[in-house]
């Protein structure tokens, strides 16, 4: 008996009902900064997106570009004390930004759940697993003691732990870090969640096992039709796991477009230059990497234009003075925030005029190109 | 257990450090119970170059780090640093050793402490080694700062908590070079760090190491980090050696299922990466608590048979200067001699750590007394003649192409199999012509692998210093015509005698396969004659041979 | 980069089901926050102690000034009739004529006997806990650096004085050495070393694992250069705010002892007999034992206060990643 039928609808029982055209997860123009002592901290600073039904989004960003705050926000896990939140994120319509805690709770691991990054400290270590799946699933779904064990039992084999049912009574302790990825994922998808956070989900595991993970959450994102948001830093990741991607940068999405379409016609210069300071196993050994000079500004007092404008090889007066809004490109959902995208002959104009000019991170591009 | 042995380690004298059979154990609570963090493994470095120590989590790489800095207690086995025996040497002989040996950690935060100033951290080896005298401690302290891109009067007076984690692991950096070491070993040192930054201190690293003239130990656990840095990669796996080869040979064509399942797990940045090829491997790394018997690889195998339980494979050379301990290696190659010789001569797995049965090819290795005379200078024309297929990887990067043709796969292992794993798939392989699909057992699915395996003679693998000894037909298409000559038949005649038992004929039937399967591009006239005998088909593997004892 | 964790973990699904109550498992808001200015870490800034700092500094100079008059007349400072000689009616109240903080049983003045006592009460606070500083760091810092032998026999050694019920101990230790302000010194000095002596010990291994440490050893510092350099500087701080309190805790005890009557001979004036004399007459004159109560309270309170207040300044955040 899939676990999925059996789910209850308490989480959306405190909403009216849900429309079921339009996309899932709309996003519109969330900001969300952090009160500290130096003032506001814009972690994420205006992000627009949307989520169908069953898809993936990839958000790619390095640490500090408020792609881990971001899928926080959204999920309201962010304490309401320190920070300040505006703009909207609709799941099915309603808004998670002004729902209630009650609201939330009833949400949360029924319609939207989160696989963190860190396995190990993510499961409660002094609890069997047994008892964390089917903790959740009795808190959301009205269904007796006996038969939560069952549906766990039917999960952890779901998300391929071999000999479940005597991993029922081990403490997380007691398994490898690839197998409490698992465990998470199962507690995660437990009640058949529309939406999937992905956090990191395979940043503190091997590259074998990192594999293996990814390959579950495919999987079961497919099979229980979820929509995911997929969030690492690691292009390699997102590159064979997303629908689309969406580039992080100083709190602001800088690019967005279909996976394919990313790789292919690169328009940020930020986007290309992670993608350069990436090695590659094709290149030979001793290949030079391009590095991103500089660090990523303050989210405090952010600098005035374009953010990536005091790395950008290609930066003109024009990209410190004016901030460049989303700009749609020829390719069909693809967008992006640079007034001198890559690939233009005003991109190569750019670059020639910087080149000529001695900014160091355009001559350092000569090389590269 | 993967990967014993010592083939694939370079003559003694060369080498910066010589790990030999270094065995790390520690204790398990009270239990008794002992983990073998490191276990007989083997390996050298040599002056210039930088080893990739690649491996996942619990593979023993970051112990083997620690072993060597002392920082760890080797329960056996030898470090020869210098030619100094460290692991023998007592406090105050140790210390001595320090400022030529450093080390640069995984963690950037972490491996400074916040209380002091970045000034008096990268200053600390210069005032224990009292080197200098104030102002000149001063003086290179400031040097070194500005060597790794940090400005010594704005970050000399602050501390550390104040910087990003790149700077950090700049200031490590510096803190490493400062007192003139020759060797580092940098543990995981950028997996701590976003990848923007990532880039900028791989290219540090090859500034200091080039303004320096360091050696390094590279330590991590991602692959194209390590291709991109190293000079020689080991693969390692529960505490073993898997394969030890120049990068590009080796993410070209793995010869170990586990280096090639490693390979296919990489994400890629790349959407047209075919998912269907994500081979993988499955299961996770078995407790070191109780490692499986025979090779340690065998659980997660998809290529493992009988004998891989109960004999542990020994370190083999599969093509010139290409190292695995592999029952049934990957890829255009099939010997399985090697593999059944290691299993009569060693049968005792666990084997003491002291005693390393060598593979008999590999016997001639025992005249060490060899040439101490070849400094690992990079002149060209002084190494081709006496060293084969070790000394172009003694050579750092400004290589002379001279001696460099390209790894041809030498699928050479003509004697039929003492044990055939798979019988019938393997032996078919040998014998049938057939271009297109690998000679590689049938057993071993890996996808990758597979559509590798049939461009052995990539030219992007050509720049690699690889062995000037080419018995197979197959040749780089460039190859330096005079240098040939010489070296190549002398090599040939030492090496004769350990693979002489094995007979001819199958040796030509090899060649024949070999030469339908890659059309050679008009061998040059310099090479070798194209039937090659097996006595000096054999020979080019085996570390023995390449040393020339009459030099 | 591989964020590190910024959650702190918990796995929020999880932890949020289970918690119906308000107080859900969130991650860590502070990691959180430092994961979003950690942009640029380069910038810190200088934490103030605030009025509250400064308020506690005045009141610990004011009797610094007091007990040193005290020390340095004899516990006769002048302006204040001789607590010693100068009697009065027994238990007037307070604000009676001359006598603002009334008189005790003894009818001698409260306010002088307070003053003046402040320099034996402090002596004996500031130098036992000074003494268990010194001592307990270094035995903790060993304890902690050396896991082996030394660690094992430094580590039981401590454990065994910790399991001695203190008040006998020192009580024991006055008894036997005698009841002058330095054996009483001595005495709670004894019991404040495995306290201090642990918490070194603490600090010590956890510091211990750092790399910075195994750093400083690759560079072939001595174990002895290692301990002052790299631990004693992260190691101090913990210590330091606990050593404060242990001020306060000292003067408590110090009274403590007193009123079982192993305090300081009778001859010496301190808060603890101040209060002790005033014991049987709580009822009919309380303020014989409330002022000096309230005197180490504000102290207590003042050195407690601070301590938090110097940690806070003096936090490097280690972790900015």
């Amino acid at each position: 008996m899939s676990p999925r039928r059996r789910r209850s609808n308490i989480g959306t029982e405190r909403f009216e009902a849900a429309p079921l055209d339009g996309p899932l997860l709309e996003v519109k123009d969330l900001k969300t900064a952090f009160k500290t002592a130096r003032g506001l901290a814009r972690a994420v600073d205006g992000v627009t997106f949307s989520l169908e039904r069953g898809r993936t989004i990839g958000i790619v960003g390095e640490s500090g570009s408020g792609k881990s705050v971001l899928s926080r926000s959204i999920m309201g896990l962010l304490p309401r004390n320190n920070i300040v939140r505006s703009g909207q994120a609709l799941l099915e319509g309603h808004d998670l930004v002004t729902a209630s805690d009650e609201q939330l709770r009833a949400l949360w691991g029924a319609q939207m759940a989160m696989v963190f990054q860190d396995p190990m400290t993510s499961l409660n270590p002094v609890m069997k697993i047994g008892n964390q799946i089917t903790e959740v699933l009795r808190q959301h779904l009205d269904i007796t003691k006996d038969y939560s064990r069952e549906l766990a039992l039917a999960l952890l084999q779901s998300v391929g732990i071999p000999e479940a049912e005597r991993r029922l009574n081990e403490y997380p302790h007691q398994m490898s870090g690839g197998m409490r990825q698992r465990v998470v994922i199962a507690i995660a998808i437990a009640c058949g969640p529309k939406l999937l956070f992905a956090d990191e989900p395979t940043t503190a595991l091997d590259v074998t096992v990192q594999a293996q993970i990814l390959d579950l959450l495919q999987e079961q994102q497919r099979e229980r039709f979820m929509a995911m948001i997929l969030v690492t830093h690691d292009l390699g990741v997102v590159a064979t796991r997303a629908d689309d991607i969406a580039v992080m940068y100083a709190g602001r999405v800088v690019e967005t477009a279909p996976t394919r379409t990313l790789f292919r016609a690169m328009s940020h210069p930020y986007t290309e230059a992670l993608m350069r300071s990436i090695p590659k196993l094709a290149a030979p050994s001793h290949t030079r990497l391009t590095a991103i000079g500089g660090r990523p500004p303050d989210i405090i007092n952010p600098p005035t234009g374009c953010q990536f404008s005091p790395r950008c090889p290609y930066v003109q007066d024009k990209c410190r003075a004016e901030e460049p809004p989303l700009i749609d490109s020829a390719e069909p959902h693809h967008a992006y925030r640079c007034w001198f995208p890559v690939g233009t002959p005003e991109n190569r104009a750019a670059l020639e005029s910087n080149q000529r000019a001695g900014v160091a991170s355009a001559v350092a591009m000569m090389g590269a190109n | 257990m993967a990967g014993s042995g010592t083939a694939h380690l370079r003559p003694a004298g060369e080498s910066v450090l010589r790990i030999e059979n270094l065995l790390v154990e520690f204790p398990v609570g009270r239990s008794g119970l002992k983990v073998n963090a490191v276990t007989n493994v083997s390996i050298d470095v040599l002056p210039g170059e930088t080893l990739g120590l690649v491996g996942e989590s619990g593979c023993g790489k970051s112990t083997m780090g620690k072993a060597v800095m002392q920082l760890v207690h080797a329960t056996s086995g030898s470090v020869l640093f210098e030619g100094k025996e460290l692991t023998t040497l007592s406090g105050g002989d140790l210390r001595e050793v320090r400022p030529k040996l450093q080390m640069i950690f995984q963690d950037p935060i972490s491996s400074l402490n916040p209380r002091r100033r970045v000034r008096d951290i990268v200053r600390e080896g210069l005032d224990i080694w009292k080197i200098g005298d104030k102002a000149e401690r001063a003086r290179r302290v400031d040097d070194v700062l500005e060597t790794v891109g940090i400005d010594p009067a704005v970050a000399g007076p602050k501390r550390p908590h104040e910087f990003s984690g790149g700077q950090c692991q700049r200031i490590s950096i510096a803190r490493a070079v400062a007192t003139n070491p020759k060797l580092i070993i940098c543990d995981e040192p950028v997996s701590a760090l976003d990848v923007s930054v990532q880039a900028q201190i791989l290219n540090l690293l090859e500034d200091m190491k080039r303004q320096y003239g360091l050696t390094l130990i590279f330590i991590a656990h991602d692959l194209a980090v390590v291709k991109n840095v190293s000079d020689k990669v080991a693969v390692m796996y529960l505490g073993k050696l898997c394969e030890f080869a120049d990068p590009d040979t080796l993410y070209a064509e793995p010869a170990h299922p586990y280096t090639a399942a490693l390979l296919s797990a990489i994400p890629e940045p790349d959407p047209e990466a075919q998912r269907s090829e994500r081979a993988g491997v499955g299961g996770e790394i078995p407790s070191p608590l109780s490692p499986p018997s025979g090779c340690r690889f065998r659980t997660r195998c998809p290529a493992a048979t009988d004998i891989c339980a109960s004999d542990e494979p020994m370190m083999r050379e599969v093509r010139p200067a290409h190292f695995v301990a592999c029952h049934h290696p990957l890829g255009d190659i099939t010997i399985t001699a090697p593999a059944a010789n290691t299993a009569s001569a060693a049968p005792v797995p666990g084997t003491d750590a002291t005693v390393t049965p060598p593979a008999p090819w590999a016997a001639p290795e025992v005249t060490p007394a060899a040439p101490p005379v070849l400094t690992p200078e990079p002149t060209a024309s002084q190494t081709p003649p006496s060293f084969g297929a070790d000394l172009p990887s003694a050579v750092p990067p400004p290589m002379p192409p001279a001696f460099a043709p390209s790894p041809p796969p030498v699928a050479a292992a003509p004697m039929p199999p003492a044990f055939a794993p798979d019988p019938a798939p393997p032996v078919d392989s040998w014998l049938t012509p057939a271009p297109a699909p690998a000679p590689e057992p049938a057993d071993v699915p890996l996808p990758p692998v597979v559509d590798w395996t049939p461009e052995p003679p990539k030219p992007s693998v050509a720049h690699a210093p690889e062995a000037p000894i080419a018995p197979a037909p197959v040749v780089d298409p460039s190859p330096p015509p005079p240098v040939f000559e010489a070296p190549a038949p002398t090599v040939f005649e030492v090496a004769a005698p350990p693979s002489a038992p094995d007979g001819a004929p199958p040796a030509s039937e090899v060649t024949d396969s070999e030469g339908s399967e890659f059309p050679p591009p008009a061998p040059p006239a310099a090479e070798p004659p194209t039937a090659q005998s097996l006595d000096t088909l054999l020979p080019s593997r085996s570390k023995g041979g390449t040393i020339n004892p009459k030099r | 980069m591989p964020e590190q964790s910024p959650d702190g973990g918990q796995d929020v699904a999880t932890a949020l089901a289970r918690d119906e109550a308000a107080s859900p498992a969130f991650p860590n808001p502070a990691a959180l926050a430092m994961a979003a200015v950690e942009a640029d870490p380069g910038r810190s800034k200088k934490k103030s102690i605030g009025f509250g700092g400064w308020l506690c500094i005045a009141w610990l100079v004011l009797l610094l000034v007091v007990a040193i008059a005290g020390a340095a007349t004899g516990q006769k400072i002048p302006g204040f009739p001789d607590p010693k000689n100068d009697v009065g009616n027994f238990k007037e109240g307070l604000f009676s004529s001359g006598h603002i903080l009334g008189t005790d049983s003894n009818g001698q003045d409260v306010a002088s006997l307070v003053v003046n006592g402040a320099s034996a009460s402090l002596e004996i606070g500031f130098f036992s806990v000074l003494i268990g500083f010194a001592v307990g760091g270094l035995f903790g810092i060993l304890a902690g650096y050396f896991k082996g032998r030394i660690g094992a026999v430094l580590g039981s050694t401590t454990d065994i004085l910790l399991a001695f019920p203190p008040l006998v101990l020192a009580i024991s230790i006055v008894t036997f050495l005698g009841n002058s302000v330095v054996w009483v010194t001595v005495a709670l000095a004894i019991v404040s070393v495995p306290v201090l002596a642990r918490i070194a010990r603490a600090a010590t291994l956890s510091w211990a694992e750092r790399e910075f440490v195994t750093a400083a050893r690759a560079q072939g510092a001595k174990h002895g250069r290692v301990m002052l350099k790299e631990l004693v500087p992260n190691v101090l701080p913990a210590m330091l705010s606990i050593a404060l309190l242990g001020i306060a805790v000292v003067i408590v005890a110090e009274a403590g002892l007193a009123i079982v009557g192993a305090g300081v001979n009778s001859d010496t004036i301190t808060w603890g007999s101040v209060i002790n004399s005033g014991r049987q007459d709580i009822t009919d004159a309380p303020h014989i034992v409330l002022v000096p109560s309230i005197i180490i309270f504000i102290t207590v309170m003042a050195l407690n206060y601070l301590g938090d207040a110097l940690r806070a300044k003096f936090d490097v955040r280690e972790s900015a990643l």
